[in-house]
This record gives structure tokens, sequence and C-alpha cells, in this order.
């Protein structure tokens, strides 16, 4: 191959040339020594009386060069046979004249046959080394292509192109990710993110530009230390594969030219595959984003003013005409107030909490506690707010004490904001059901489960959603409520889900992990210490 | 139960103007005698030649530290001291509370609420300064501490020395939080700092022995996070 290839061994080869020619030097006169050796032997058996013999002794001497050296010490091997042949051997002796017909054709057939046995063996040598690097070549490609299936960040699929690309050709690479619409975004080598360097930039831009590779053995600026070669993929450049030969590089390896381009094809597509997605992935928080930037909007202007715009009329209505109204005016107008009040600070406090979940404030503070005790204030707390007796519940706790390593607080504010969804959801007149329930040894789930009238199957993905209300549901909250439950309960290490009841309603379930080491601790004390006092 | 205030004194400490207006309003139309210290050494002074019966004390505001007050006040009386937190701060409220104050409020609370723990305070310390009380009634319950015995009417109720002991604690600060900790250190001594799972498993059976409803205690009520109160009263 010449150096004018698309790409080329070239930079490592002629980094190698000296050494490369010196071992060619050896290879050839190993060769001329072997002819020498067998032409001294032959002289001293006498080999001047047994033509045939010593004929076929050149030529096994040349068929043994051809195969250890190869083509050319083998071609310089059967010439310097066949004068030695001429000189040493055939009539006259001491010169290179022949004197009869039948001489000149045992010289030529021992010339024709050393060659052709040469020219064999040379075809073979290369029809195996030929299937060795298309082997190694399809290893190399399977293997890449194998790990770029499963990459699925840009980091991946480029530490994985590199890795492989550098044990596959035995080179050290590097590749800087394009960035739209031109510029390079990032650079990995084979651990990963590196700093996108000035002395690469300025090659990878043309390399880019022009699709063509540049550097080091290569047509354009041959006089780099680095070789840059494009990454293609449907959509154009995708990136830039900087490489720079090894000292320990195989020559195999490095021949491998082809095995290059059709790695870099292969990576370039999953370069391209992951740069979509991770754009797609992009525009979809974008749009995220916009929704709940919208979301909160409303919630501002809507749901927070409500509130205010009754305490304002109200309360300045008791202030400007609170002596002409009756009595009973008086106290509708304060009541008014103080529920609106309410509502308000319930309102902040879920807008602080998941903002507070969402950048990452929340503090769970662990400790062990029982979800009996968790469930017997959740009730009181609810009773509280909603009135004693004003709604209904039926619950299964085991009475086998379960203790977990939560976040009480945290705990009792998931149960809390599922039995008011449930409760507004569902109204006052179905009992909610709560049930705990130890799965195995691994983790606790808890259900709450309403029969009211349930959401829509469509809906169902979107409740835990920010700022998602039902559909025609307004005024009763920001629909912030599941979605902190959710956030708590994956703080914790848990799992928060949701499905229709049969026969109708919501159920909302979670688990809580629970550690090995549960305090099992006193159950010996407990049954030990169990003895009467005062009797 | 306004009439029942019998003119006990209580101290306010709180800067916000606002709220004092509120809380002193309310306050003196149940009958109360208030108070207020805007400071922390205004409030020591307070706590020192009024000797007020009930002290509410501020935790969050930007002038006093509060959590730093509780010993000193603590040191002079033996008055209930009721912590006002924001829902941020359970950290100080346990601290509040082991450094000697005895329940909490939540804000934003209610009127009726602050005029529960203030009475609810009141009576559990009406005794103060007196022989310390030996037994104490709950519900239909009867807690002996001298002839270490619960009975209910005529019959004895079993419990294990531990249960006893952390019986006793809670009834020894009736109708006050105790936190787990300070549960766990005088059932079981300070080595057990911090092993609260100890704590949750003999409520529990506790719980089973005495509420009729485990997991709507009327007796044996938890703080979550902070940490359990014996209810005397309804």
């Amino acid at each position: 191959m010449t150096s004018t290839t698309a790409t080329g061994e070239f930079w490592v080869v002629k980094d190698n040339r000296l050494w490369r020619f010196g071992e060619a030097l050896g290879r050839d006169l190993m060769g001329v020594a072997a002819v020498a050796a067998v032409t001294a032997l032959a002289l001293w058996l006498g080999g001047r009386h047994d033509l045939t013999n010593t004929s076929i002794a050149y030529l096994f001497v040349i068929a043994l060069v051809s195969t250890r050296c190869g083509y050319r010490p083998a071609v310089l091997a059967a010439i310097a046979g066949a004068l030695c042949l001429d000189y040493f051997f055939l009539p006259p002796y001491g010169t290179l004249n022949i004197d009869n017909g039948r001489d000149i054709v045992t010289e030529l057939s021992m010339l024709g046959v050393a060659v052709l046995v040469s020219t064999l063996n040379e075809r073979a040598r290369k029809q195996a080394r030929a299937a060795r690097l298309s082997e190694h070549r399809t290893q190399s490609l399977y293997a890449l292509v194998k790990e770029l299936a499963d990459a699925r960040s840009i980091d991946d699929v480029c530490t994985a192109g590199i890795r492989h690309i550098e044990t596959g050709i035995g080179v050290s690479a590097r590749v800087l990710i394009r960035a739209e619409p031109d510029g390079f975004q990032c650079a990995f080598s084979d651990y990963g993110r590196v700093a996108l360097e000035t002395e690469d930039l300025d090659l990878a831009h043309w390399v880019a530009k022009h699709l063509e590779p540049a550097g080091k053995g290569t047509r354009n600026t041959p006089d780099a230390t680095v070789c840059y070669i494009p990454l293609t993929a449907t959509r154009g450049c995708v990136g830039v594969l900087a490489i720079r030969a090894r000292e320990s590089a195989s020559a195999e390896a490095i021949q491998s030219v082809s095995l290059v381009q059709s790695m870099a094809q292969q990576w370039a597509m999953a370069i391209e595959r992951t740069l979509l997605a991770e754009e797609k992935h992009a525009v979809e928080v974008e749009a995220e984003t916009e929704r709940i930037r919208n979301a909160v909007l409303s919630a501002i202007s809507h749901d927070l003013r409500t509130p205010l715009t009754v305490i304002t009329s109200a309360s300045s209505t008791l202030v400007e005409h609170g002596d002409r109204l009756q009595l009973s005016a008086r106290a509708e107008m304060s009541r008014l107030i103080n529920d609106e009040a309410k509502r308000l600070s319930d309102l902040l406090k879920s807008l602080l909490d998941v903002t507070r979940l969402q950048s990452g404030g929340l503090r769970v503070n662990r400790d062990w506690e029982s979800l009996e005790e968790v469930m017997g204030s959740v009730l009181r707390r609810v009773d509280e707010r909603r009135g004693l007796g004003r709604w209904q519940l039926r619950t299964h706790v085991p009475s086998d004490l379960t203790l977990v390593q939560i976040d009480a607080i945290l705990i009792e504010q998931v149960l809390i904001n599922l039995i008011d969804n449930a409760l507004t959801y569902a109204g006052n007149d179905f009992p909610i059901e709560i049930n705990i329930a130890t799965r195995g040894e691994r983790d606790v789930m808890i259900s709450v489960i309403d029969h009211g009238g349930g959401i829509r199957s469509e809906e169902l993905p979107h409740i835990f959603d920010k700022f998602y209300r039902s559909d025609g549901t307004t005024g009763h909250g920001l629909g912030l409520g599941l979605t902190l439950a959710r956030g708590i309960v994956e703080a914790h290490g848990g799992k928060m889900w949701a499905g229709h009841t049969p026969g109708g309603g919501l159920t909302v379930q979670f688990t809580l992990p629970v550690a090995n080491a549960a305090p099992h601790m006193i159950e010996a004390e407990l049954s030990e210490g169990v003895r009467a006092w005062g009797q | 139960m306004g009439a029942v205030t019998g003119g006990s004194s209580i101290l306010i400490v709180e800067d916000d103007r606002k709220i004092l207006r509120v809380f002193l309003t309310t306050l003196e139309a149940e009958g109360y005698r208030v108070f207020d210290a805007s400071t922390g050494q205004r409030a020591i002074e307070e706590v020192r030649t009024r000797n007020p019966d009930a002290i509410l004390l501020d935790l969050g505001l930007p002038d006093i530290d509060g959590l730093a007050l509780v010993p000193g006040i603590r040191s002079h009386t033996a008055a209930p001291i009721i912590v006002v937190s924001a829902r941020e701060q359970e950290a100080d409220k346990v601290k509040a509370l082991d450094a000697g104050a005895n329940d909490y409020l939540t804000k934003p609370f209610s009127v009726p609420e602050l005029l529960a723990r203030i009475r609810a305070a009141l009576r559990s310390h009406a005794q103060v300064g007196e022989v310390p009380r030996t037994t104490i009634s709950f519900g239909d319950y009867r807690l002996d501490l001298e002839g270490r015995t619960l009975s209910r009417g005529d019959a004895h109720i079993r419990l294990s020395a531990t249960e006893f002991k952390l019986l006793a604690t809670l009834a020894r600060h009736a109708d006050d939080v105790v936190t787990t900790n300070a549960l766990l250190k005088e059932t079981w001594g300070s080595a057990h700092y911090g092993k609260s799972g100890y704590v949750r498993v003999y409520m529990h059976s506790l719980r089973q022995k005495l509420e009729s409803d485990p997991t709507r205690p009327r007796y044996l009520i938890n703080e979550a996070g902070l940490g359990y109160r014996l209810r005397t009263s309804e």
C-alpha cells in the first residue's frame, strides 16, 4: 500500500523502516548462506559425479528458505543456487559457461522449479495471513459492535470505541466529538473525558470540514505527529478520531487499515445514535421544564391568589364594616379567613417541600422506626385536619412489630399525602384502606386503597408528575402531593406506583427496604423479662 | 376551660411584634397574665423576677438563640417551657426538649392548639415544688410509682421490668414530650444512646397491653422524629 491511500499504515511503517530493512537484509543473507553451505557440502561429498542429487539438494534448501524466509530470499537463493551449480558442478568447472545442452536443461529446470516452489509458498503464506487478518478484523469488529450496542451514554460509546481501537490496532487514540453547527464539544481518551487540546483542534477542524483524513501518514499535513480520521455517519461528521502509533504495535495489527475504517464507521454510527438520543432527551427536558414553569406560574397566579383574595376581602370587610355586620356574618368572615389561611399555608408547604426535594436539599434522617407508630401519628394528624369521625379508615397492620430504618417525619408526610389524595378524589363516603405487609425479608409494602371513582387508565402514568391534577379537578391543591410522596419514598430506596382498585378507585402502593440488621436484639430479653410487678 | 386558668402567668419570648400582639390578645382574653421578652437577657430577667407559671419560647427568631436560652431558663425555674418552631427545625426541637423544654408547637399553629398545650403544661406542672406525685392516672389506668404497679380498675396489668421503667419515665413527665434519647437514657442508661430500636420494641409491647387500638393510641402518643408523650387528659 502506498501512503496516498485514504487512511494508512504508513505512520507506523515509516517509524520502523530502518529496522524492517535490516530484518529483510538478514533474511536475504540467510538464504544465500544456506546455498553456500549446500555448495560446500556437495563439493566435499563429490557432487560433480552426481548432478541429479546435487540439484535436488539445492532445490530442497531453496524450498526451505522460501518457507522460512519468504519470497525474495527464496528467489535470491534460487539465483545463487543456479550460479553455484553452473560454476562448481557443470563443466567447464570454475566458469559460468555451459558446454552441452543437457546441462543447460538441468540448470534452467532447477531455477524454474525453485522459483515455482517459492511462488507457491508465498501465495499460501499470503492467504494464511489474509485469513488471520480477516479473523482478527471480524473479532475486533464483533467485539466493538457488541459493546457499542450496550453503550447508552456518549461516554460509554467513546471509551468503548477507543479501547477497541487501541487493542485492535495497537495505537493510542482520542476522539473529539463534534458540536453543532461546528466546533467540538468534548474529547475522550481510553479512561474517559479529557480536555480538548488546542494542538488537535486545527487539524480536527479541517478533517471535519473536508471529511478526509489528515496528519501523519496522509497527504494532508503529513509531518504532524498524530493522524486524524473523520468519523462519518448519516448526517455527516460526528467526530474526529486522533491516533498515534505505539512502540509495541504488532506488524500484523498495524497493517489493518481497512479495520480502522470499519471500526470508525461502526463507531460513528454509535456516536450519532447516542448524540441523537441525548438531543432528544434534552428537548424533552426542555419541554418538561417549560411545562413546569407554566404550571408554577399558574399555581402562583391562580391557586395562591384565590385564598389570598378571600382573606383580603373577608378581612377588609371585617375591618371596614365589622360593626355593621350581623354576628353570624362576622363569624362567617372569620371562618373564611381561617380556612383560606390554612389552605395557603398547606400550598406553600408543598411548594417548599417539592423545591427542597428537587434541589437535593431533602435530608433523610433515618432511625429505627415502627410502622405501627408512624401509622398512629398519621391517623392523629389526619383526624386533626379533617375532624375526628369525618372520614373512614380500615387498616391492616400486622400485629408483629415491623421496624424499618426510615425518616419517620418524611414517611408520615407520604402517608398523609396519600390519604389526603384519596379523600380528595374519592370523598369521605368511602372508607380508605391502608394495608401494611412485609414481603419476605426484603421490604415492606404499604398500600393506600380508595374505592372512589378512580381515574382513567391514561392518567395513571402522570399522577406522580409535578403539578399534575386529574382532569376536571381544581382548587384542591397544587398537584404536588403524590410527586412529593414518591420523591420521599425514592429517597428511602423504595418504589411507588399506582393502579386501579378492583371494583373502582385508585390504589397507590409503595415499598420501603428492610435493612438486614433489624434490631431483634431484645426479643430474648422480652420473653425473659415478662414478670409481673407488685404481685 | 377558660375560667380554670386562675390567673396563671405566662412569659412569651418572641421578637416579632405582630405575632406577640396576637398571643397577648388571645391569652389575656383567656384570663392569663402575660409578660413578654424580646431578648434573651430580658427573658432570663423576667423569669427571675416574675417567676412565670409557663414559658412560650420561639426557637426560630433572628435575634434570639432560643435553644441556648432553654438551659438558662431551666436553671431558674421548673415551670414548663413550650418551644415554638418552624417545621424545618426538627433537630432544634429535639435539642430543646433534651435541654429541658417540656413541649413544642410547630408553626403555623392555631390558637386552640396553643391554648390546649398551655393548659396541659400548667396542669401537669401544678404540683411542681411540692412532693412529686407517686400515682398517675390516665384513662382507667392507675400507675403507682412507689408500689410499682399498674392497674385498671381492680385488675393488675403485668408489665416486664423494662416496660414498667419506660412507662414510669413517661409518667414522671406526664403530658410532656420525652425524647427517644431521654427515654433510652433513663430506662437503659446512657451507654445505649442512639439505639432507638429498643424504645420502639418496648413501646410496641406497652401499646399492645394498654391500648385497645394500637394504631390509634389514646395514651402512649408517638411524636414522629421527637419522642413520646403519655397523655393523661383527653
